[in-house]
């Protein structure tokens, strides 16, 4: 947490200067965090609880004539009614897994590559290169990729007849195009996790290793028991913030597939926003949007338990 | 040559093998559009596919930039980059010096409260400031986009900025105070010079968002009076029969600009991802 404690200064300070600086104290934090805490309240605090209240009505906003009516839970007692919703949350929280696991074994492998000594000088260039796929915008990842998966002329499927293969049907057949979406998310992520792992591991002591080498200890254990153990905080960061991202994913979607084939890429995210800007239904646009918010916390929940009560890892 | 020295050099020629591949893998892509972005319309549609542009032709660009109207939305995401960074930095530094260098009642659960805002889905923020942007105005206007940048920015800004202050020591500060220096001449003569770095990493992060953010400016904005370079681009391949040559050549000029200046803005990318993730 952040210390407060004040140093005493050379100079004797006199009564009322003492309190007049208390005073001031008591206001001045308030004072600087005003523009800050406006913004919020009113562009994020205030949307928020009145997304909240719409969730609570029938809202279609392209038809001002018709009445804003308050439906109560109704909006979020039919979603799990609601079969296509269902469907695609079930595939945003198998994106989610399995994108997430993909990128974790692949970004920790990246990482340890790039902290080994011999690549030495390189390793600034490198991590530079390797991270130019994060700093991108999505919809930009996703038209790129798009290209490369065209089923008539794309480089991939000349691969894959080059390998022997019948062309893969990427964006008529639903599976394929599943795994084409999954891949792209871990073009565009992986270098997160790198990054976050590397950085933890460049802060391990090189003398813990030397110390572990002298009793013995392969690279193996070096890695089981030197290593992961104190990549745990990290580790833990990486993966909630990537899972809420994952889970959230929504501008690679657009340009990639937009949701196809029929909406077999379909996600959470476009599923509401589909709901609130083609069909025109705030209401229930909200409340899917807030079952999602609680489904998001509720994951980083899990993870923060586990990483921090499993002495193991 | 004995299996002892031979074992380690195996075993960096398999990682430097691996590091190729990652290489191929992350580059590759990029190259497909760069390399797509020079080829004329018949290059486009040949099989096998044409790797190399031969002769490259700028027929796609004179189609993006003089034909199409993408220049708009180039000037749309400057605007809102250019705006919307130093507004949001200039509030959170505000703010995180209010959290950094005084102790209040509830510090501790607005801090968790900030924090907490950086998980929120973007349609329960942009839906609702979708529905009041509409009755003032500020819809398909690059102004509501500025605001809403500006606050979807703050929270992540306050926690990387608070994180720098609260690295910084005090006893210049102390010295500023004791010789009359007031609570807002700390914070611009001591602190903002001290936390330089910080903030431009902060302006980093806020200037990528602008510049690749899809999902506000998708609900917020429709048309080219407002929308974004991410937006054109996706606006390219929702069309049946889309312009792979034009919209690669969009493409390739938007992310110029990160291809250029990587290795300048991983510094500070890496400033801000781990100041919280590694120290622990």
């Amino acid at each position: 947490m952040i210390k407060t404690n004040v140093v005493p200064t050379e100079r004797p300070v006199s009564r009322p200067a003492v309190i007049a600086q208390k005073r001031q104290r008591q206001w001045t934090p308030y004072a600087f965090m005003l523009p800050a805490l406006l913004v919020l309240g009113i562009f994020i605090v205030i949307p928020i609880l009145y997304a909240f209240w719409v969730s609570l009505h029938r809202y279609q906003w392209n038809m001002p004539n018709l009445p804003f009516a308050f439906r109560g839970l109704d909006n979020y007692l039919e979603i799990p009614s609601n079969g296509e919703l269902v469907a695609s949350v079930v595939w945003t929280l198998m994106f989610a897994f399995v994108s997430v696991s993909v990128e974790f074994v692949l970004g920790f492998a990246l990482a340890l590559l790039l902290n080994a000594k011999a690549v030495g000088r390189l390793r600034l260039l490198l991590r530079g290169i390797f991270l130019i796929p994060m700093m991108m915008s999505g919809a930009v990842a996703g038209f790129m990729w798009r290209m490369l998966f065209d089923p008539e002329y794309g480089p991939i499927n000349h691969l894959v007849t080059l390998l022997g293969r019948p062309p893969i049907h990427w964006f008529t057949d639903t599976g394929a195009t599943r795994l084409a979406v999954i891949i792209v998310d871990i073009w565009i992520a992986m270098p997160f996790i790198m990054l976050i792992l590397l950085a933890g591991m460049q802060g391990i002591a090189p003398e813990l290793y030397e110390a572990a080498r002298i009793d013995g200890a392969s690279n193996v254990q070096l890695l089981t028991w030197i290593t992961i153990p104190l990549l745990r905080y990290p580790i833990m960061i990486a993966l909630i913030i990537r899972s809420m991202d994952a889970l959230r994913v929504f501008d690679l979607i657009f340009s990639l597939t937009n949701g196809g084939p029929g909406n077999g890429t379909t996600t959470a995210m476009l599923y509401t926003y589909r709901y609130a800007m083609t069909y025109f239904q705030m209401g229930r646009a909200s409340a899917i949007s807030f079952v999602f918010l609680i489904v998001i916390g509720c994951i980083s929940l899990v993870y923060m338990r586990v990483l921090h009560t499993d002495k193991g890892l | 040559m004995t299996a002892q020295t031979l074992r380690p050099k195996l075993i960096q020629l398999a990682m430097y093998g691996a590091l190729a591949l990652f290489l191929v893998w992350t580059l590759g892509p990029v190259y497909w559009m760069i390399a797509t972005s020079f080829k004329s319309n018949g290059q486009l549609t040949t099989w096998p596919p044409t790797y190399i542009p031969n002769p490259p032709v700028l027929a796609n660009y004179i189609d993006a930039f003089l034909v199409r109207p993408i220049p708009v939305y180039f000037r749309n995401s400057i605007v809102v980059a250019a705006i919307s960074t130093p507004l949001s930095v200039g509030i959170a530094a505000l703010a995180a010096f209010g959290l950094a260098r005084y102790t209040f009642r509830g510090q501790a659960a607005l801090l968790f409260g900030i924090l907490a805002m950086r998980a929120l889905p973007v349609t329960v923020i942009a839906l609702p400031l979708f529905l009041v942007f509409r009755t003032i105005g500020l819809v398909d206007n690059v102004v509501g986009l500025i605001v809403a940048y500006t606050a979807f920015n703050l929270p992540f800004n306050i926690w990387l900025l608070n994180g720098f202050f609260a690295g910084i020591s005090r006893e210049i500060e102390e010295a500023a105070i004791v010789d009359g220096c007031t609570p807002m001449g700390v914070f611009l003569r001591v602190l903002v010079p001290l936390a330089a770095p910080g903030l431009v990493a902060s302006a980093i992060f806020c200037l990528l968002l602008a510049w690749n953010e899809f999902s506000f400016a998708i609900i917020l904005t429709y048309t080219g009076q407002s929308q974004t370079l991410p937006i054109a681009i996706a606006g390219f391949t929702s069309d049946r029969g889309t312009a792979f040559g034009a919209a690669a050549a969009t493409g390739t000029v938007a992310i110029l600009p990160i291809l250029l200046f990587a290795m300048l803005i991983q510094r500070y990318l890496v400033q801000g991802l781990t100041a919280g993730a590694v120290k622990g």
